[in-house]
């Protein structure tokens, strides 16, 4: 019989919270790709061909699941190889212009600049009728470090949210990280012969994340229908988002001063997601992306018409032959005319914004500058 | 409200501070009573009242019956059979013999449109009723003397940590403990959090991990290989077996937390040498229940061998309609009561063959025994778990002809490494000094072990939670 069962139960409380403590900080500092697995395994990616192409030109997608699946930036690589360019998607799913600000950081952390930077811009991101911005209610506070935490919190309405979310997994990393700690430890590698979720076998070796399969009608159907109901209540009546126009803005600041050329990138959507937008919303958020363009002066590609209904699996995330047309009009269209030759450096196709121009930051106003 | 969820680790934790703060006997136990009431409400208020009511009914009749003689005894006790029998048959049997009489009709080329009733069948119906038969029976015989208290006997039935899906309770074993005083005690809280992390490991890292391997192929089973259907086959063994034997043991823990001790339930089934010795280790409580309210007042093995092999087929057919309404359940339990005849012929068979005998009793032939009844129960499972009787042939016949398919639904790593844990813990289990060496064991280290497998548990959860597969019986 046991002498002291409280001394157990003591040690076994004790163990458990030490447990979850040490869970807590490896997750933070110590296993990146638990805490943020989409972006460490692009990261790690990247790296790779880096060291196999250190003399290449570095062009990067930066942005949503819809460049995350719309860019296969291999295609262009492989093409433009001869040109010494190398092309890499390293669009996150749920991003938008706070996480692709996260991201440049940490992509200039771990000495990965980019020469050249896409960035998927979603429109409705920009557009906060009431409540809080579409960014902030999809991002989850717990995939990022607690000093990212720290700096994104002006770009919140509410910054407590995430920092409950981060707090809750760091206090329980084995309940609300299971997925990623399981994937981690790989217990739940699937069969060859059924189609496999794990990350690292969907994300491609150019960063491209192609998560949906195929056409399959009636679950394209049901998917398309729940995603206008979820971008819905942010297409109906226009207030610019002010926060989330900040992070856009820091993240172009930060681009200038790294001296990084931009271009922004409006994805494609199909039809009937472009028919959500009232006439108000569209006027809004056209004239916003139009003005940051004159602002920054950047060139902004407009690509929501590129592709109808049916080459998307929900009327904005594109199938993988869609995503390769896409792909290859944006290689020809957008990034051809900027490479770079013996006369110009790559991008020089882009001025960038002359130094101590204003930015534009009034709260629900666009500026409208000169276009270059 | 399940056990392994969040909302219940709160209820549980406001329960334990209440409980144990009261002075008295009596309050706790009306704490109990209304505790268990609310959580059986969270899953439907209107059917908590009707089980109440039932309940109290039953507290009733007992004493009516305790009260009475004769003729007016024995018709007291038909009304409390029929009451409790009628519940369990109107809620759970009704459409289903509807339905058959009405096929059985069409195929008699009558044309019949009976009526659907579509009641949601009460969680845990089948236990507490058989529960309520055990007390009214025992009470009848003068085996147990009306429990006068109505508490006392509302937190028989009620008592949350089996009410829905068992140990079915005894309530000579029960209503005394109603009636002790409980002291606190770090040893018994000990064993009952023991026990519940045992049952938690068992749920959320065995039993629901298991379902990824068993549900899709179940749902299919055409489409995929010999392979895959056994393995399949043998994930739902594991996953049956996680998933009961893990709540029994979640519930033994919490009942012995809050000072009650109900019975074990399961005995390490899979280390069963013959079907007679898997059903006094399976649900125990169940095979116990039966073979004393069915096989032994059919009269048992006295009367020679063919009225012993009706009244095992007879029983364990009435032990697999218990589990549900449907004919795939029916022909589980005749299967089972065919095995265990056969058994019972074997037996027969082996008495005159001594060398036979005796080589079945040594390692290989003990190691033979218990692979064959596993693979027995193995193949029963199908039965009891594929939709129909047609998929469930379908499924045999792949799995008994080689036939090509898809694969596992998942990497077979992951299963073979529950498997062996599995057997790792039956292999711990089976020595005889086990407990002795965990207690020698320092008490840190102990505590790192119970954290690791809480932790481990906790990670291994698939993210959707399954309910229990004993809740719809």
């Amino acid at each position: 019989m046991l002498r002291h069962p409280a001394r157990d139960l003591l040690w076994f409380l004790l163990a458990f919270v030490a447990g979850q403590l040490g869970l807590a900080l490896a997750v933070e500092h110590a296993l990146p790709d638990v805490r943020d697995p989409e972006y460490t395994l692009k990261e790690e990616r990247l790296r790779r061909l880096r060291r196999d192409k250190p003399d290449h030109k570095l062009v990067v997608m930066l942005g949503s699941s819809r460049g995350s699946l719309g860019f296969r930036a291999a295609l262009l690589s492989e093409l433009l190889d001869r040109d010494r360019v190398l092309v890499f998607n390293a669009a996150l799913s749920g991003g938008g212009p706070v996480l692709d600000l996260v991201c440049l950081r940490r992509l200039l952390a771990a000495g990965l600049r980019p020469d050249l930077l896409f960035i998927d811009v979603v429109p409705l991101h920009f557009n906060q009728p009431d409540g809080l911005a579409l960014e902030e209610r999809i991002l989850n506070g717990n995939r990022l470090r607690h000093s990212e935490l720290a700096a994104m919190r002006p770009y919140w309405d509410e910054p407590g949210r995430h920092d409950r979310q981060w707090w809750k997994a760091r206090l329980l990393p084995g309940v609300l990280q299971q997925a990623e700690l399981r994937e981690y430890v790989g217990l739940d590698e699937l069969s060859l012969e059924a189609p496999s979720d794990a990350l690292d076998r969907l994300i491609d070796s150019h960063g491209w994340y192609p998560r949906y399969p195929g056409p399959d009608p009636p679950r394209q159907q049901a998917a398309t229908a729940a995603a206008l109901r979820q971008y819905a209540p942010f297409a109906t009546a226009f207030r610019l988002a002010p926060r989330p126009v900040q992070a856009l803005n820091d993240l172009l600041a930060a681009c200038h001063s790294e001296r990084i050329p931009v271009v922004l990138v409006v994805m494609p959507e199909a039809p009937a997601f472009r028919s959500l937008y009232s006439a108000e919303v569209r006027a809004g958020v056209d004239a916003f992306l139009q003005s940051v363009g004159r602002e920054w002066r950047v060139p902004v590609v407009d690509a929501r018409d590129w592709s109808p209904d049916e080459e998307f699996w929900d009327g904005h995330h594109l199938l993988p032959p869609a995503a390769w047309k896409v792909t290859l009009r944006l290689g020809g269209d957008v990034l051809l005319p900027l490479l770079p030759t013996q006369a110009r450096p790559l991008g020089a196709g882009i001025q960038p914004r002359p130094q101590g121009a204003g930015l534009g930051r009034e709260t629900g106003q666009t500026r409208v500058t000169q276009r270059r | 409200m399940l056990f392994c969820t969040t909302q219940f680790l709160g209820f549980f934790v406001v329960l334990f501070a209440l409980y144990w703060l009261l002075p008295g006997q009596r309050p706790r136990v009306w704490l109990l009573v209304a505790a268990s009431f609310w959580f059986y409400a969270s899953w439907s208020r209107q059917l908590a009242v009707l089980v109440g009511a039932f309940a109290c009914l039953d507290y009733l009749l007992g004493l009516a019956i305790a009260a009475s003689a004769g003729r007016r005894r024995r018709g007291l006790l038909l009304l409390g059979l029929g009451l409790n029998l009628g519940l369990l048959g109107v809620f759970k049997y009704a459409d289903f013999f509807l339905r058959s009489l009405e096929q059985a009709l069409h195929t008699a080329g009558a044309e019949a449109s009976l009526p659907v009733l579509r009641l949601i069948v009460p969680v845990g119906l089948s236990f507490y009723t058989f529960e309520a038969i055990n007390y009214l029976v025992d009470v009848y015989r003068g085996r147990l003397p009306a429990e006068r208290n109505l508490g006392n006997f509302l937190l028989f039935i009620l008592f949350f940590p089996h009410l829905v899906a068992g140990p079915i309770v005894r309530p000579r074993d029960f209503l005394p403990q109603t009636r002790r005083p409980k002291r606190w005690s770090w040893l018994r809280l000990h064993l009952g959090l023991r026990l519940f992390l045992l049952g938690l490991v068992k749920k959320l890292a065995i039993a629901d991990r298991m379902a990824l391997f068993a549900d899709p192929v179940f749902a299919d089973p055409a489409a995929y290989s010999t392979a895959a259907l056994w393995l399949a086959t043998l994930a739902y063994a594991l996953q049956v077996y996680g998933d009961f034997s893990g709540y029994s043991d979640m519930a033994i823990g919490a009942a012995h937390m809050l000072g009650y001790k109900l019975a074990a339930n399961f005995n390490l089934p899979y280390l069963a040498v013959n079907m007679a010795d898997f059903w006094r280790r399976w649900h125990i409580s169940l095979s116990t229940w039966l073979r004393d309210h069915v096989f032994i007042p059919l009269g048992g093995s006295r009367g020679g061998r063919w009225r012993t092999i009706r009244n095992l087929l007879l029983t364990m057919t009435l032990g697999g309609l218990w589990h549900g309404a449907s004919w795939s359940y029916v022909a589980w339990g005749v299967l089972h009561g065919l095995l265990l005849i056969g058994h019972r012929l074997f037996q027969e068979m082996c008495d005159s063959r001594q060398r036979l005998k005796t080589w079945l009793a040594s390692r290989a032939g003990t190691i033979l025994r218990i692979a064959v009844t596993f693979a027995c129960f193995c193949l029963t499972l199908v039965v009891f778990r594929c939709a129909t009787l047609a998929v469930a042939g379908v499924m045999l016949g792949r799995m008994l002809l080689p036939s090509a398919g898809l694969g596992t639904p998942l990497h077979v790593r992951a299963f073979w490494l529950t498997a062996g844990a599995v057997a790792v813990g039956h292999a711990l289990a089976l020595q005889p000094d086990w407990r002795r060496a965990l207690e020698r064991l320092p008490a840190p280290l102990r505590g790192l072990g119970y954290a690791t497998a809480l932790t481990l548990t906790v990670v291994l959860a698939p993210g959707a939670g399954k309910a229990f597969i004993y809740f719809q019986f």
